[in-house]
Order: structure tokens, then C-alpha cells, then sequence
């Protein structure tokens, strides 16, 4: 009964506790908007890391244990005073003890169940570990036994393939010339076959050829640009269903239209739908932009393409999920930015079209627009590089490259490898990740200038 | 970035070598190159790569006459025409001399002066293409008369002769290669290699031609060049004594003036017994008809010697001889 007791004081104190870090949790750190949904994102995923909601379940576990502990003691004591009495507060202490086993079996057994408790959900997760661990013991078992009997065929099958060949050669060997030994007419082979292959193939530079191409992305590298991704996409879609205030909407719509939202590990409830309803009011029934509303229907759209082009990274059918607004829309006055944008909309209609608007360079683009067409680019032809003809290409880019006015440099790396792949050259998944394509310029130049210097001193 | 570029670099040499078709995208791929604001050394002898196998490979592209100049464009407009070093590795192959006549047949004077640069640069991985400028030398002394010299043309011009040299223009006429140096105005700064510039001085001056048509400009920067230069270190032109005969006939005092400096200065005697006779009395010749050429003379050699001591005896005992006649003169 003290112990009772005790636990339900402590459960009050562990309460009590809980509501100052609350409290916590919930104070302003003030900054702008999108600086306080990142600070409030960063705080969500310390209570996740911290195991937060440990202590908040282990409330009732405790109160249950503490009722358990009350019961039995309160049962014991009655004994001594009126064995009648305790013997009512038995039979109730064992019929709440089963309706409590019952319902944390039920919840175990589905996971649908309503009755969900922290006993059944511990049952349930160590269930799923022992029957993980029972198939793969008998999968490897299986496996075992497969992959044994392949490499004892396979040894068969080589000792007899060596046998023949030795056969074969050595029959070969007596008939075409019997004075050169078979080792030498093996290498006279190799090489008049490089002597031949040899003009076909470009001389490099020696500084190409000793360059090993490095990878894209360290894993380390590519495990942070993860993490910020599924972080930044868990944030932006909590403002994005959550959130009313325009501020925070105008703040998180921009990062929308650059988080990669089918990456392994997001799995947030895309605000796809949001977006599109928050492009579509910007504009009147006819169709025209409601005014102060530009800046919320450029992002808004971009954010949609951006979506739709990635979904088609995904897969051939994938993208078709995601509806798009009807192309009814116009800007009252000139806005190159925006209107390119809203022929991308009604682009996606035709592809050879989405491709050919893709590739022209406008100087009227501001280079921001610029460069995330380039990346538009990138990623759809990289989704499609293998099914576009490039005849069809052709005709499409004729005339898309005629400015001479300058481009960030970012832009025309991502165009850069567009024309790889138009070219037959694959470009790795990697690369469509690496934001800033340009960072190794300054060091690789001062790294060749630093050697020019010293070679001239 | 490097990654990036390595990869179109292969990608164009691949379509170039399978032309399936898929190199139509080229000029495209250049297009989109010429508008790089930042460009790494890796991307000149990319682009140089491409002018040859572009060279090589002609009969596949509809206007293939274009695309080599764009490369040029890619790889060299951006550089500083002053300094001859570059970072990358520019290989020279034969497929590059078709570049000659597309380039000066395009009469555009910065795509002449982007492949002059890739043939005069030099550095860590590369050597200057001196052969191939031979096929320039012909272009090279009509130039100034068909198109305006930029500064950048003109620096690279002068980087081009430096390296052709004046035997290189003998088959293209003496003439007019002096023609092209007197239009270049050139001046010590404009000079890579000082004793290159001063033996292509001596020998076209002891050229028919350049005794008589060389500007006295080049004559007195050849008499910097003489005192500036160690000549121990390199083998100057051998010393015809013809041209200064010819000036003494000719009565080009001033002329004679810079040249019987630069014959001083350059073949002393006592290296040769041919030049010590006929010198000496061709310089007395020259004192006498010029006095005041004596005391400019004399410091020539002394900045040229470093002390009074180390000049030549000979001139020492002329230059005595022409102050004495000078003082029974004055009395």
C-alpha cells in the first residue's frame, strides 16, 4: 500500500515535470517566421531523439501499477479484518486484472485495435523481432543450402569448361602453326586487337586521364543533405496543414518548391492538395491574379512543378497522381518569371513542349528563375532522357540557345548535364541531389594556379 | 564542376567517334559554354581537345566550320592575352593545323587571337605549338592591312613572331614581315623572352630588306636588349660586316650610330679577327662624322660592361683618339 502510494506521488511528480518541459517546448524563440517553424522542427525532433514520449506513457503505467499495488495490499489487509469482504475485493481485483490482460492481448494481436496500450504495443514490437529473427534463421538456412549446391555445380561446370577449352586450343594450336608457342600467339592477339582499337579511341589529356572521377556525394555528405530534407519536409508540411498565418504560408511555399518529398525517410503527408489550393486562390474565377498575391502564386507553382517533376523521377505513372490546376490563368502585367511559370503548367500537357520550354534561356528571367528552370531540367530529363527521341529534341531546341547574355554559373552546369544525357551519357542520381554544382571551382582553379606558379618559379 | 565537365568532355568525344546523330547537340553543348562567366583550366584543353576531333571528324557536321571557333572561343577568349602561361594541358595534334585557314578566313580578330593564345601558350603541361604557327606566317604579315589590332590581337601577334621567328617569314618575304614590325610599335613590355626579340632584331637587320626599312625604334630597343642581355648565355646571328659598309654609303649616320653600338656591344673583337679591323675604323668614321656619339658610346659600354675597366681595349684607345682629335679641333 506504501508503495502504492509512492509510485502515485512519483507519477505526479514525472507529471508535473512533463508540464514544465512543455512549457518549454512551447516558449518563442522569436526570429522570422520560417526561423521559428525551424526552432519549433528542431525542438519536435529533440523530444523524438530524447525519448520524451517514454515518460509521458510511463504516467498510467505507473498509475496502473500503483492501482495493482493498492488492490493487492488493500486485498491482504481485508483478509485480516473480514474474510467476506476480501474475498468480493479478490474476485474484482481478478476480474479487472483480466479485462486488463484482454485488452492488451487485442491490442497486440491488431494493431488496428482501439485498445491500445503500452504493454500491448512493447508485446507487439517484440513479437514482430522474435518472428523477424525466426524467418531469417530459416531463410538462411534455405539459402545456405541453395548457394552450396550453386557453387558445387558451378565448380562441375568450370572444371569441365576448363577442359574443353584446353582441348580445343591445343587442337587449334597443331593445326594453324605448330612453331609458335600458344602463350604467344595469345599475346600477338591482344595486341593487334589495341593496335586497331586504338585510333578509334580520343587521345586525353593527361590531366583527364590521371583525374579518377570522384564521386558525387560522400555518404556522409548525402546522409546530412538527407536529414535536412526530411526535416526541412516534416516542417514545411506541418505549416502547410497546420498554419493560417499568410506569413508562415509565404515562408514555407518557397522551401516547398525545393524539398525532395519522395526521398527514402520522408514520410510526411505531402501537402500537395494545400499547394494547389493555395495556387488556385490566388487568382479570380477568370482567372487573373488577385493583387499582392504574385509572390504567393509564383512559389505556389513552382512548388507544383517542382512536385510533379519529381514524381516523375519516381516512376512512369507516378506523376499523374498529382493533378494539376486548369491552365486559365494570366498576370496583368508583364512578369516574365510568372508567366514562364504558367506556360509550365499548361506545358505539361505536351512534353516535347515542357522540354523546349525548359531549354530556352530568356534574358528577361531573373537568375533565380533561371536557375531552378535548370534544375527543372535536369530532373526531367534525367526522368526521361531514355524515352525522348533525340531527333524530336532537335527540332525542339532549335533556336532555344540564340542569347548571348551571361547565365549563372549553377544554370549552366545543370544544362551542362542535360547535354550529357542528350549526348548518351548517363548522369548519376547524385548529381540531381547537388545543389551547388559550382563549389569546386575556386578550389580546383587556385589548386592549378597554385601549380602553374610554381612551375613558372 | 570537374566532374560535370569531365563527363561532357567524354560524352561530345563519344558522339563525335560514333556520329549517330546525337552530335548535332554540339553546337548547343558550345553555346551553352560560351556563356560561363567562371572558367577552369580543365575546360581549355577540353575545348582544344574538341577543335581537333571537330577537325578530324568534318564530314559529320552540317556547319562544322563554326564549331572549332566556338571551342577556340571557350577556351582561350577569357584568358589575359599578357601572361603566355595557362594551367591546362594543351595537346598539339595534327588535326589542329586545319584550324589556319578557318580561322584567318573568318576575318574576326578576336577568334584569330584565341588561337594564336593556344599556340603560344605555355606552362606546367603544355609547350608553345611553334610548328604550327610556321602555317600561320603567311596570314600573319597581311594582317594589319585587312583588320583593325585590337590590343589583345596585337599582344598575341607580337607572342606569335616572338616565337616564329625572322626565319620563319623568309618563305613569306623579308619585306613584308618588316612591314608587320614596324605596324606592331613593339616596346620592351610587350617582350616575353628579351633574347628571342633581340635576335630576331639582328637578323632582320642584317637582312637586305632591314638595313634599309626597319624602324630606328627597333634599333634603339635592340641596343637596350644588347646591354640588358648576358650574350654568353645564347648564340647570336653571325656579324655581317656588309651592313655596316652599307650604312657608311648610304650615310645613315644615326642608324650607324646604334648599329656600331650593337656590333660593340655584341660581337666584341677579339671573339673573330674579321670584325676588329673594319670596326675600328668604322667607328672612328662615325666619330668623326659624329662627335657627340662618342660619350652616348661610352656609357652604352659601361652600362653593358658594368665598370669602365671591363670595356674592350680597342674601343678604350678609340674612344681616346676621338676625344684627342676632338680637343685639337676645339683649339
Amino acid at each position: 500500500m506504501y508503495a502504492s502510494l509512492l509510485i502515485s506521488l512519483l507519477a505526479a511528480f514525472v507529471a508535473m515535470l512533463g508540464k514544465q518541459w512543455l512549457n518549454r517546448y512551447l516558449r518563442n524563440s522569436g526570429g522570422s517566421v520560417i526561423e521559428r517553424c525551424g526552432d519549433r522542427q528542431r525542438k519536435c525532433d529533440g523530444l523524438e531523439k530524447w525519448p520524451f514520449h517514454s515518460f509521458v506513457e510511463s504516467l498510467p503505467l505507473m498509475l496502473q501499477v500503483a492501482l495493482l499495488l493498492l488492490a493487492c495490499g488493500l486485498c491482504r489487509h481485508m483478509w485480516s479484518i473480514n474474510a467476506l469482504v476480501a474475498r468480493t475485493l479478490i474476485s474484482l481485483t481478478g476480474l479487472g486484472i483480466t479485462f486488463y490482460i484482454a485488452i492488451v492481448i487485442a491490442g497486440m494481436s491488431s494493431y488496428a485495435c482501439p485498445f491500445q496500450t503500452p504493454a500491448s504495443i512493447a508485446l507487439h514490437s517484440l513479437w514482430k523481432k522474435v518472428r523477424g529473427r525466426i524467418a531469417i534463421v530459416w531463410n538462411c538456412r534455405i539459402r545456405r543450402r541453395i548457394v552450396s549446391s550453386l557453387v558445387r555445380s558451378k565448380r562441375v561446370l568450370s572444371r569441365t569448361h576448363r577442359m574443353w577449352k584446353r582441348k580445343v586450343l591445343s587442337l587449334l594450336h597443331r593445326q594453324s602453326s605448330p612453331t609458335i608457342p600458344l602463350e604467344d600467339v595469345q599475346v600477338q592477339q591482344s595486341e593487334s586487337v589495341s593496335i586497331l582499337d586504338s585510333p578509334s579511341q580520343p587521345e586525353s589529356p593527361s590531366a583527364l586521364d590521371n583525374a579518377q572521377s570522384e564521386p558525387w556525394l560522400k555518404s556522409k555528405e548525402l546522409d546530412i543533405i538527407r536529414g535536412t530534407n526530411t526535416s526541412d519536409a516534416r516542417c514545411v508540411s506541418w505549416i502547410l496543414r497546420n498554419i493560417t498565418d499568410s506569413e508562415a504560408l509565404d515562408a514555407a511555399l518557397p522551401v516547398a518548391g525545393e524539398i525532395r518529398w519522395f526521398d527514402d525517410g520522408v514520410d510526411v503527408n505531402l501537402p500537395y492538395d494545400v499547394i494547389v489550393s493555395t495556387f488556385e486562390a490566388c487568382f479570380d474565377s477568370t482567372g487573373t491574379l488577385y493583387p499582392g498575391s504574385r509572390d504567393r502564386a509564383y512559389y505556389s507553382g513552382r512548388a507544383i512543378v517542382w512536385i510533379r517533376t519529381l514524381a516523375m523521377c519516381k516512376s512512369e505513372d507516378f506523376w499523374g497522381k498529382f493533378r494539376l490546376p486548369a491552365p486559365i490563368y494570366t498576370t496583368p502585367g508583364p512578369d516574365p518569371d510568372l508567366e514562364h511559370l504558367l506556360n509550365a503548367i499548361c506545358g505539361f500537357l505536351n512534353r516535347s513542349y515542357y522540354i523546349e520550354w525548359l531549354l530556352r534561356i530568356d534574358p528577361g528571367h531573373t537568375h533565380p528563375h533561371s536557375q531552378w528552370i535548370s534544375n527543372m531540367l535536369l530532373h526531367h530529363s534525367w526522368a526521361n532522357w531514355t524515352k525522348l527521341d533525340y531527333e524530336d529534341l532537335l527540332d525542339c531546341i532549335s533556336g532555344t540557345n540564340e542569347t548571348k547574355s551571361t547565365v549563372p554559373l549553377n544554370t549552366i552546369l545543370n544544362r551542362l548535364l542535360v547535354w550529357c544525357m542528350f549526348l548518351g551519357s548517363p548522369v548519376e542520381e547524385e548529381a540531381l541531389r547537388v545543389q551547388v554544382k559550382s563549389c569546386g571551382i575556386p578550389s580546383f582553379t587556385l589548386q592549378i594556379t597554385h601549380c602553374s606558379s610554381l612551375a613558372i618559379a | 564542376m570537374k566532374p560535370i565537365l569531365e563527363q561532357l568532355s567524354n560524352a561530345v568525344l563519344s558522339s563525335i567517334n560514333d556520329a549517330d546523330g546525337r552530335h548535332e547537340f554540339i553546337p548547343y553543348v558550345l553555346g551553352d559554354l560560351t556563356k560561363l562567366e567562371t572558367h577552369p583550366w580543365p575546360l581549355t584543353q577540353m575545348s582544344y581537345m574538341w577543335c581537333s576531333m571537330i577537325c578530324e571528324n568534318r564530314e559529320i557536321f552540317e556547319d562544322w566550320e563554326r564549331l572549332p571557333l566556338v571551342c577556340l572561343e571557350i577556351g582561350f577568349r577569357h584568358l589575359d592575352p599578357g601572361s603566355p602561361y595557362i594551367g591546362g594541358a594543351t595537346t598539339h595534334r595534327e588535326h589542329h593545323r586545319g584550324l589556319v585557314d578557318i580561322v584567318f578566313n573568318s576575318w574576326e580578330s578576336e577568334v584569330i587571337a584565341d588561337l594564336l593564345h593556344a599556340w603560344t601558350a605555355s606552362g606546367p603541361f603544355c609547350e608553345p605549338a611553334e610548328a604550327l604557327l610556321g602555317f600561320c606566317a603567311g596570314h600573319l604579315v597581311g594582317l594589319h592591312d585587312l583588320l583593325p589590332f585590337s590590343s589583345r590581337l596585337r599582344r598575341l601577334v607580337m607572342r606569335s613572331v616572338e616565337l616564329i621567328g625572322c626565319k620563319g617569314f623568309e618563305g613569306v618575304g623579308v619585306e613584308r614581315f618588316i612591314e608587320l614590325l614596324n605596324h606592331l610599335h613593339v616596346t620592351a613590355e610587350d617582350m616575353d623572352i628579351k633574347p628571342r626579340w633581340a635576335e630576331l632584331f639582328l637578323e632582320t637587320f642584317q637582312t637586305h630588306e632591314g638595313v634599309q626599312r626597319l624602324s630606328d625604334q627597333y634599333l634603339g630597343l635592340l641596343v637596350e636588349l644588347t646591354i640588358s642581355i648576358p650574350w654568353t648565355l645564347r648564340h647570336p646571328p653571325v656579324y655581317d660586316p656588309q651592313i655596316t659598309k652599307f650604312l657608311i654609303e648610304a650615310q645613315e649616320w644615326s642608324r650607324l650610330e646604334y648599329w656600331i653600338g650593337i656590333v660593340w656591344m655584341t660581337w666584341p673583337p677579339g671573339a673573330g679577327g674579321e670584325t676588329e679591323e673594319g670596326l675600328e675604323d668604322s667607328t672612328l668614321l662615325l666619330f668623326r662624322q659624329r662627335p657627340g656619339a662618342v660619350q652616348k658610346l661610352e656609357q652604352c659600354m659601361e652600362r653593358r660592361y658594368g665598370t669602365h675597366d671591363d670595356i674592350p681595349e680597342p674601343f678604350k684607345r678609340i674612344c681616346k683618339q676621338a676625344h684627342e682629335a676632338a680637343q685639337r679641333d676645339a683649339l
